[in-house]
């Protein structure tokens, strides 16, 4: 048993027998002065534990308004972090959609390119087709130059009939020339398309090579452009998914973290109920003491008295050495000063 | 025996999980997404819960905070294939952090998913 505790017990059995004790107005003598030295042995532990109960009380309440105030910014911090999130969480989602509209773009533009080596082939197979046509005409014109051939020849023949036959084939021979004339420009005009075509084709050609190169080149920069498109994609979704996923770990943590900052809070609150209830025992202590104080001043002087008084003494000594051992305001303000937080067990 | 829920969007996947949980005499109900797991939870309260974390329309993680809010404290097995950036590990970190009791890397054999499933049902 601790020795307030002991000194309490041992007052509190003493004075039921003191209330019961006639009341009488203290002698001068030995016993007055017993009863004295005892009050003040008495008074001075309560004074010392008085002091004590106050240095408590104000550790009690400058620790408590500590706590309180680093948890409400804690909390403070907590709550904002939150709200920062929640903010962020509405414009991570406008940027979510942002990404998928960008997305939804790559896409058609992606269709767009996976279209592309069709439509080169079949631009190479039509410009194929016109070279053919081309070649399929050469053989036309052929034909007209041999058309404007025999006309000629025709014209010529009609020509040498005509002067047999004198005056008579006059008329027949002005025929006989126009249409020796007009397979001239026939042949002429003929050879000026065949002329044509052939620089036509040959253009042609050299297009339908050029394009042959440029489109291996275009299908390659196709193909890489599809790859890095198709790429570029799963990067977007794989972001997306990844600060989401960030974000959501972050937003449930720091809801628990500030629900338990405000339970924590909460039950910081209750450290002024200790200083309260201390204030309450002081308080009655010291009407206690009155009582007590009246009580010993009726005393005897009696050895058993004087030995209550000597161990009253020793009990002071035993506190105030005990006590000069745990000078707990000193070590709040070493705390205080320390950089990091510190842990102290009481 | 326990039921167990699999949530999962690859069909196939959930197919070849529900073949391996009834070789262990288990019972299974299927979701396809998170919103569809949570529903079968309120309704079937389920023993256990094995969840891929990617997943269409509601994802896994954010499966795992509304089972929280509505107070559906069910274990859960967190389950991921990854991809290039959103990873396997991070997937299941993200689990873990979030509350889930065991995390199974894709592909896994019917061990590993008896392990997961012994360490959560206990």
């Amino acid at each position: 048993m601790s020795p307030l505790r002991n000194l309490s017990r041992r007052l509190v059995e003493r004075l039921p027998r003191w209330r019961a004790a006639p009341r009488r107005a203290p002698e001068a003598g030995a016993g007055t002065d017993a009863g004295a030295a005892l009050a003040q042995a008495q008074l001075a532990l309560d004074s010392h534990i008085d002091r004590k109960l106050e240095e408590v009380i104000t550790d009690t309440e400058m620790s408590a308004h500590a706590i309180v105030h680093h948890v409400r910014q804690l909390y403070d911090s907590a709550a904002a972090v939150m709200r920062y999130l929640d903010s962020s969480n509405s414009g991570s989602q406008q940027i979510g959609h942002d990404i998928h509209a960008s997305v939804r773009q790559l896409v058609d533009v992606r269709g767009f390119l996976e279209g592309l080596p069709g439509k080169v082939e079949r631009d190479q197979q039509a410009m194929h087709a016109v070279s053919q046509e081309i070649a399929d005409l050469n053989a036309q014109i052929e034909a007209v130059q041999s058309i404007a051939m025999q006309s000629h020849l025709l014209a010529i023949n009609a020509a040498i009939e005509a002067s047999r036959a004198g005056e008579a084939g006059r008329a027949f021979r002005v025929v006989a020339d126009e249409v020796r004339v007009l397979a001239s420009n026939s042949h002429a005009a003929a050879q000026n398309i065949r002329t044509g075509l052939a620089h036509a084709r040959e253009v042609m050609a050299a297009s339908v090579r050029a394009n042959q190169d440029e489109s291996a080149l275009q299908l390659e920069a196709i193909a890489r452009s599809r790859g890095a498109i198709e790429q570029l994609e799963h990067s977007f979704e794989d972001m997306t998914q990844y600060y989401k996923t960030r974000f959501t770990v972050l937003a449930r943590h720091n809801e628990q973290l500030t629900a338990g900052i405000a339970d924590v809070l909460g039950q910081t609150q209750f450290q002024d109920v200790v200083r309260q209830l201390i204030e309450r025992v002081r308080s009655t202590i010291d009407r206690r003491n009155l009582t007590v104080q009246e009580a010993l001043a009726l005393l005897p002087d009696t050895p058993a008295v004087n030995s209550q008084v000597r161990s009253m003494e020793v009990l002071l000594d035993d506190f105030l050495s005990q006590e000069a051992c745990h000078t707990h305001s000193a070590r709040l303000d070493e705390a205080a000063e320390s950089d990091g937080p510190r842990i102290e067990l009481f | 025996m326990a039921l167990i829920l699999i949530a999962d969007d690859d069909t196939w996947f959930r197919a070849l999980l529900v073949q391996m949980l009834k070789k262990e005499g288990h019972e299974t109900i299927e979701a396809a997404d998170g919103a569809d797991a949570l529903a079968r939870m309120r309704e079937q309260r389920p023993d256990a819960v094995i969840m891929d974390m990617l997943m269409p329309n509601m994802d896994g993680a954010d499966t795992i905070v509304e089972m929280g809010r509505q107070g559906l404290d069910i274990p859960l097995v967190a389950m991921s294939g990854g991809r290039r950036t959103v990873t396997s590990e991070f997937n299941l970190d993200s689990a873990r952090l979030l509350g889930a009791r065991a995390c199974l890397t894709k592909p896994f054999t019917p061990v590993q998913l008896r392990a997961a499933l012994g360490d959560v049902l206990g």
